[in-house]
């Protein structure tokens, strides 16, 4: 019995030879290619930190600062306009995804509570911005984050053309608040004028 | 002439496991990736077609925001029938050759319905109903170009059918060596004909090795359930091939393994038998 145990493992460890052969010959061919395919996948195989947590964002009022800025696409506040009945997500980011689901903030512009020019942006679908020709001076726009409220008093109107890049200004001596959206706002086809919405933040 | 006797035969016992890797490696090729219906089972596993049908919706709305009209008229204008459909076609494009086209008629009816009506039917203007048209013309196209995925369908379909040629060549080639390296076990081992079992025992458990170590390796180095390509849809679908391909894989491994195992120790334990039978 002991001389079939003992081929039994002698056998096991040709197998294992001839494992060692066939692995180690597919290494010496293969090896760089191996590797390179592997790495492909895995740029396609995203790893989730599920450690990541965002930090609660935080205004530093001293230094007219955020701390802790929110994820970029993320949605950091709502707006309400209560005079067309506007009550959105902002998030923060421009892009069409975005704009899908609510109102943009353009990422080059300062955040509420800065004290700096904010820009937000939407569609002038129904869902949105298509009442804007509603809007007068003095009515109020109200944007709550997530780190406070902030109230803004509509001080002026103007109908640019997309270009104009001059009439949304980015600054840091006052906190206005700029909205715009696309006009006509019952057009059709691609429009190449904006109607912007300038507000400034009440005391 | 006894060692060269032994040499051949492990030299034959190292390719038939070679050829049990080959034949089980093609073989799960050609039943798998290169079978549309096996894809096409995939993609109802995953729920390709809803999925599909929401992202193509969605795409419709990136361009809803900037036409001015109303998000109403993109409502119900396909089904995930007909995306079921026309997922078929571009399969069968692929798969056989076919050169048919995705009809996107239905979309542009439904769709240009839905305009008129939310417009009320109101006269357009002549730069209006361009716009009108132009956007149609949008939407259609964002349709088979969020379907199809890619242009490459003719380049694809002529990759598959090389890969299917060389396949056939390769499997008839594999299993000619895989009968030729039985024999010759067979016929080197035909005084001790039970010897033959645990010969073929280590070369099953050597292919057996193989694919454990091959399932332990990939495993290892890929987290499959993170691929993300293109679209949810479609990373869906890749994730559970790849997943599917895995499992085969690992199942192949412990089975060869196994019955390698079993070979060589029944193997063994009758040649221990028969010697003890003569010596008594």
């Amino acid at each position: 019995m002991k001389k079939a145990i003992k081929a039994t493992i002698i056998n096991i460890i040709v197998a294992f030879l001839f494992l060692s052969i066939i692995l180690g010959t597919i290494n010496l061919s293969f090896g760089q290619e191996i590797e390179d395919a592997v790495l492909l996948v895995n740029q396609v195989a995203i790893r989730v930190d599920s450690t990541f947590e965002q930090k609660p964002t935080e205004l530093n009022a001293e230094e007219n600062r955020l701390q802790n800025y929110p994820e970029y696409g993320a949605k950091y506040a709502t707006i309400q306009i209560p005079k067309i009945d506007v009550d959105l997500p902002v998030y923060y980011g421009d892009t069409l995804e975005l704009l899908k689901k609510g109102v943009g903030h353009s990422s080059g512009s300062y955040f509420p509570g800065e004290g700096g020019s904010i820009i937000y942006m939407g569609h002038n679908s129904k869902k949105v911005f298509r009442r804007f020709s509603e809007l007068q001076k003095g009515n109020e726009i109200t944007v709550k984050t997530d780190y406070g409220e902030f109230k803004y008093k509509i001080y002026d109107m103007q109908l640019i053309n997309e270009t104009q890049t001059d009439k949304l200004p980015i600054q840091k001596e006052k906190e206005i608040l700029m909205i715009y959206t696309c006009y006509p706002f019952n057009n059709i086809g691609y429009a190449t004028q904006r109607y912007v919405v300038y507000a400034e933040l009440e005391k | 002439m006894k060692n060269v006797a032994n040499v051949i035969k492990y030299i034959m016992i190292f390719l038939l496991a070679v050829s049990i890797i080959g034949i089980v490696m093609v073989n799960l090729i050609s039943s798998t990736l290169l079978k549309e219906q096996y894809v096409v089972s995939k993609l109802e596993e995953t729920n390709y077609y809803e999925k599909l049908k929401q992202e193509i919706e969605d795409s419709f709305e990136n361009y809803i925001g900037q036409s001015g009209l109303d998000e109403t008229v993109i409502h119900n204008i396909i089904s995930v029938e007909k995306v079921k459909q026309d997922t078929k076609t571009i399969l069968d494009n692929i798969y056989f050759g076919e050169n048919k086209t995705v009809d996107a008629t239905e979309l542009e009816t439904n769709l240009r319905k839905n305009i008129n009506e939310s417009l009320e039917n109101r006269k357009l203007t002549i730069t209006q109903q361009k716009a009108v048209d132009e956007y149609i013309n949008k939407i259609t196209t964002e349709y088979k170009q969020t379907l199809t995925h890619t242009k490459y369908e003719t380049q694809i379909h002529q990759v598959i059918s090389k890969v299917n040629q060389g396949i056939a060549i390769l499997q008839k080639v594999i299993l000619i060596v895989l009968g030729i390296s039985v024999i010759l076990i067979l016929v080197l081992n035909a005084k001790q004909m039970l010897k033959s079992i645990n010969y073929i025992g280590i070369a099953l458990a050597t292919s057996g090795g193989f694919f454990t170590v091959l399932g332990m390796y990939i495993t290892s180095k890929i987290k499959i359930d993170n691929i993300v390509v293109q679209t949810e849809a479609i990373s869906d679908v890749i994730k559970a091939v790849m997943n599917h391909l895995m499992n085969t894989i690992n199942q192949y491994g412990y089975l060869l393994l196994i019955a390698g195992i079993v070979f060589i120790t029944i193997g063994n334990f009758f040649v221990y038998q028969k010697e003890r039978k003569k010596k008594n």
